[in-house]
């Protein structure tokens, strides 16, 4: 289990309140947990983070998170199996994967705003250096509207349809700044119109139903960013709308992230949008994370097989028939084994059945010692 | 091109929808559209969402009555056909949905929604119905006994397998496949493709294939058609419509899609701004607002005018001053040659 | 289609109300309603006399005699509240019953047919729905002259005008629950299967609707329940003696200040239980839970 960040790092600090949270980890009601996934063997798989100084803006430590599932059920989800995920400041990282790998719920945990029925089995994630995993609520919805913002992929369900788009930006506006209404109302206009909404002072009167789905897109990316947060969190941004606008919008968000000096953590399950808009990446399946590292050395040289099968499923083939990992992700009901690739990749053998591999540095020649990959065979 | 199996002349298909005041209010959804297919070929038609694709498709099948044109299936035109009348012709033209679980009746199993397609094939003991569905599901590559299940006990891979399989009940001729993989993962979509190339080989089909997934349509179109705003804008080989690309669309289209690598040189198009409904009430270009070389001209109507043999393009630019466009050198559509490769203006 | 070939359609759509009917018979609250139902079916035939007079002295507590006391009268308010649960229960139910019959297949008409035929019904239950419920049974109840209408056509009207103000309430729910039926995928696929719209209503359409009327439904009988209630209370329901668990209520509640609570609290704690079953019966059958 990870130690606790020394608070003197903390980059922003400032409000001295905050110092003395206990660290929430040590509650022990999220330790002792009676889950099959506390037993040792698994705890002492990785924690790549053991000795580091400056810890980056966010970092997720061997987070796993399970469903109970109800009294009846035997058989209680475990779809997080240890993430190890981090964040810098001031960059944008992707998370990929396939749908149903963990990915969102990541996003939840780290948000605070895990689904009814979820519960944190062990981890840590970590904000600015400091314990948030278990902070409470009040704290996180401090956190939330301010320094940590997340945009959902249907932008429909992030913005209240019974308000007009530019009084709800103003109202957020208006909870974290002390200005008036009437500068409120002018903040988000300008909002509005830095998101390439046209007209926005008569958009801004709209409802969000009255808005096609990349200005609704648009909208929900100023809404995120009315708090001005460090890091934006991204849920497949982009996923409903055409290729034109998708890149049209995919754009606005790093442009907008990258010119608040904030971070990014983009969400998606297709690898083509990522090369344009992130310099780190991911690769998440079945609830841990597979590889990461930069993204040109990742695509370009994928270490895991998961990573190479992945990439050759989104290739475009010139002629005749296209490729796709047989198979399917599978549904995890308690701790991992082995590696959960191991049933579709085609390097696996007996090897890869004797436990699940951690994700360790890449070492040797192949790119820079960020790269870290979960793999035997690596 | 042999005889053609299905052909659309002239498709027009208003929806008319009511507003919260009840007035009526009328959409174009599909404007003018025309196309054949031939046997064993497959039509490509790309288009952002809510162009008008699926529309096209589920007129067709008739699902919904289309407002103008015709539609010859084996040269006849069923279009004016009653609903009993057309239900005859329905073995030879199906669909597969976009979303599998939505095709399928939650409330009940597999089997029961795959029955209603046996009878429709004639089979009217239980017994033969089974033996066919069963077999059905094993050739798309599916354990049988998946069929006694809801839908929603199945994954989506597996479930449009069988959204595929329930079609192959009636051996049809035709397909209108409708965004076949959108609701799949990148990983999975692949089976799906090789699964519908498998069969058009087998069973000599036919597709008319909607989808904004241009990998999907570059590896298993012959032809495609690129729609924007009810109309198609181009019209050509495969190709011919992905590597000689003409209209601003299409290519705005095909760069922001990344096809290969990603391409960031002279010729990449970037289209700006919204689509907005008040476009359609345009005489001219629908494009126009937010194509890079609008000029006046783009103000009258524009036809869908021939490029090369098979190519139809329709913007008049694209077809008299290519290299304004940043486009190689052209012929018009007499034939002749027009100019030197124009000089890459944009961006 | 005609309304009738509707209803028979759904008389026939039997197996999938076997389904619902075994889900529901899962839910404790379900059990609850059955004893209820039991007790205002057969309850009366075992206990006092509700409006015997001289039962026994006026205004007593409840004791081993007369389990929830006594009123002024000296009425046993046991016999009275399980007296009245029969009438309470009935005109509930039916009022229910005829707004759904009613309502239903018209709202089902309404969505497949679209055009005129929905607009119109649209409007007609909008402008029946503007009417304030309350209001509209105030006026037209006491309307009728307690003296002139005897108490069982009063009871009739009231079931009526219940109905009539709900009949809306399920042609929009119905049409709403079907609406997206008709167009989703599901239907779309059967009809490129050839399957005719009759067939089509009775295999897809309705046993995906069932569960959201029926819940409605549900819903419903506790809403008749209280107004009926809440017209007695005002004086304009059921007139005393007759047992009426909201004309108790409001009979009781000039007690309640004396300290004479049991007069007001047991009949409304039957209001209360019932309401609160059909309700949780009614999320039980909607979520499943
Ligand atoms: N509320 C919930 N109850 C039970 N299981 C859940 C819940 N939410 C998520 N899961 C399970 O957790 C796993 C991961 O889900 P998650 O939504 O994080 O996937 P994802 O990677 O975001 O996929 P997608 O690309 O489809 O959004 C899935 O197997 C899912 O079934
Ligand atoms: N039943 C309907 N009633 C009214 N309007 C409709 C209906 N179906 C579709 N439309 C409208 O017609 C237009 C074309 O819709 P269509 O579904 O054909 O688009 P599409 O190209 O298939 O898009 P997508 O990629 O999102 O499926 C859209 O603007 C849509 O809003
Ligand atoms: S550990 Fe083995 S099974 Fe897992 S990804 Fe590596 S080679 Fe494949
Ligand atoms: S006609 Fe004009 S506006 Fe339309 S695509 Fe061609 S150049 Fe652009
Ligand atoms: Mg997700
Ligand atoms: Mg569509």
């Amino acid at each position: 289990m990870s130690t606790m960040p020394a608070h003197e790092t903390r980059p922003s600090s400032e409000e001295g309140d905050l110092l003395d949270m206990g660290d929430p980890l040590a509650e022990g009601d999220l330790l002792d947990m009676d889950t099959p996934l506390a037993e040792g063997d698994l705890l002492d798989v990785d924690d790549p983070y053991e000795d580091e100084d400056f810890p980056p803006l966010l970092r997720v430590s061997d987070l796993a998170v399970g469903f109970s599932g109800g009294k009846r059920s035997t058989h209680p989800l475990t779809p997080l199996q240890g993430v190890n995920l981090s964040v810098e400041e001031g960059s944008a990282v992707a998370l990929v994967g396939e749908s149903g790998s963990g990915k969102s719920l990541t996003a939840s945990a780290v948000m605070g705003m895990l689904p009814a029925g979820a519960e944190v089995l062990r981890g840590s994630v970590s904000f600015e250096g400091e314990e948030i995993l278990g902070a409470s609520e009040k704290h996180m919805r401090e956190l939330r509207g301010s320094r940590l913002a997340i945009m959902f992929q249907n932008p429909r369900a992030s913005l209240n349809p019974v308000l007009t788009v530019g009084g709800q930006i103003a109202e957020v506006i208006r909870v974290h700044e002390d200005v008036k209404r009437k500068e409120s109302r002018e903040r988000a206009v300008d909002l509005l119109e830095q998101m390439g909404i046209p007209n926005p002072g008569r958009r801004a009167k709209d409802y969000v139903h009255q808005y096609s789905g990349g200005m609704a897109q648009r909208a929900a990316l100023a809404m995120a960013l009315s708090c001005r947060p460090r890091l934006l969190i991204a849920d497949e941004p982009t996923t409903g709308l055409d290729a034109t606008l998708q890149q049209q919008v995919l754009e606005l968000v790093v442009e907008q992230v990258s010119e608040r000096q904030a971070s990014l953590l983009l969400i998606t399950h297709d690898i083509g949008i990522v090369g344009r808009t992130c310099e780190q990446m991911a690769v998440m399946y079945a609830g841990r994370v597979m590889e990461s590292g930069p993204v040109e050395e990742v695509l370009g040289d994928p270490a895991n097989p998961y990573t190479a099968e992945l990439i050759k499923s989104y290739a475009t083939v010139r002629h005749g028939r296209m490729n796709s990992i047989p198979g399917v992700v599978p549904t995890l009901r308690g701790p991992l084994v082995e590696c959960a690739f191991a049933d579709r990749c085609p390097k696996a053998d007996e090897e890869c059945r004797e436990g699940v591999p951690a994700l360790r540095e890449l070492g040797g020649q192949r790119g820079s010692d960020e790269r870290k990959v979960a793999c035997v065979k690596a | 091109m042999s005889e053609p199996v299905l052909e659309a002349r002239d498709l027009l298909k208003d929806y008319v929808t009511r507003d919260a005041k009840l007035q009526r209010r009328t959409a174009r959804a599909v404007d003018g559209v025309s196309f054949q297919i031939g046997e064993q070929e497959t039509f490509g038609v790309v288009g952002e969402s809510g162009c008008g694709k699926s529309t096209i498709g589920r007129v067709l099948l008739k699902l919904y009555e289309a407002t103008g044109g015709e539609i010859l299936l084996f040269g006849e035109n069923v279009a004016p056909l009653s609903e009993r009348r057309f239900r005859g012709h329905r073995r030879k033209l199906q669909m597969v949905f976009q979303d599998p679980q939505a095709a399928f009746d939650p409330m009940s199993s597999i089997r029961s929604s795959l029955r209603e397609y046996a009878e429709l094939r004639g089979l009217r003991r239980r017994a033969e119905q089974d033996a066919l569905i069963e077999r059905t599901v094993e050739e798309v590559g599916l354990p049988p006994e998946l069929i006694d299940r809801k839908p929603s006990e199945v994954s989506g891979g597996q479930l449009q397998r069988l959204n595929v399989a329930r079609c192959l009940l009636v051996e049809p001729k035709v397909l209108f496949l409708d965004e076949p993989t959108a609701s799949l993962d990148v990983s999975i979509r692949g089976q799906i493709v090789n699964l519908l190339l498998d069969r058009q080989e087998s069973d000599h089909l036919s597709y008319l294939l909607v989808s904004h997934d241009l990998r999907v349509v570059y590896a298993m179109a012959h032809r495609v058609a690129v729609m924007y705003l009810g109309q198609f804008v181009e019209v050509g080989t495969r190709d011919q419509v992905y590597e000689r690309a003409r209209h601003p669309y299409t290519r705005g289209l095909l760069d922001a899609a990344d096809l290969d690598e990603p391409r960031r040189d002279s010729s990449s198009v970037r289209l700006a701004g919204e689509i907005s409904d008040e476009v359609m009430a345009l005489p001219g270009c629908r494009l126009m607002p937010r194509c890079p070389f609008a000029e006046e001209s783009c103000e009258s109507p524009q036809e869908l005018l021939q490029v090369e043999e098979g190519h139809l393009v329709r913007c008049w630019k694209a077809v008299e001053q290519p290299g304004d466009m940043g486009l190689p050198v052209t012929l018009t559509k007499k034939g002749e040659a027009r100019e030197e490769a124009g000089k890459m203006i944009v961006e | 289609m005609s309304a009738a070939t509707l209803l028979r359609v759904l008389a026939r759509a039997g197996g999938s109300s076997a389904r619902l009917g075994r889900r529901i018979a899962c839910a404790p609250s379900f059990l609850v309603l059955a004893v209820i139902i039991l007790v205002a079916l057969i309850g009366p035939e075992f206990v006092r006399d509700p409006e015997g007079l001289n039962a026994g002295p006026s205004l007593s507590p409840p004791s081993g005699d007369f389990w929830f006391g006594t009123d002024k009268f000296g009425f046993d308010i046991f016999a009275r509240v399980i007296h009245a649960a029969r009438l309470d229960l009935t005109v509930g139910f039916s009022a229910a019953a005829i707004a759904v019959i009613i309502g239903m297949p018209l709202g089902a008409l309404a969505a497949m047919r679209g055009g005129k035929f929905d607009s119109l019904l649209l409007r007609v239950s909008e402008s029946l729905q503007a009417f304030p419920t309350l209001l509209l049974a105030m006026g037209i109840v006491a309307a009728l002259d307690t003296r002139v209408v005897a108490l069982g056509m009063r009871i009739v009207f009231l079931i009526l005008i219940i109905a009539l103000v709900n009949i809306p309430v399920y042609l929009r729910l119905t049409r709403s629950a079907v609406l997206p039926i008709v167009n989703s995928d599901f239907v779309l696929a059967s009809r490129c299967a050839g399957k005719r719209d009759l067939s089509i209503l009775r295999r897809r359409v309705i046993p995906n609707v069932l569960q959201v009327v029926f819940a409605q439904f549900s819903v419903n009988v506790a809403w008749a329940i209280q107004i009926l209630a809440a017209l007695s209370f005002i004086g304009l329901g059921v007139p005393l003696p007759t047992a009426e668990w909201g004309a108790m209520v409001r009979d009781g509640a000039s007690y309640t200040i004396y300290g004479q609570w049991w007069v007001a609290v047991f009949p409304g704690l039957a209001i209360l239980v019932t309401v609160l079953t059909l309700n949780l019966m009614a999320d039980r059958v909607r979520y499943g839970k």
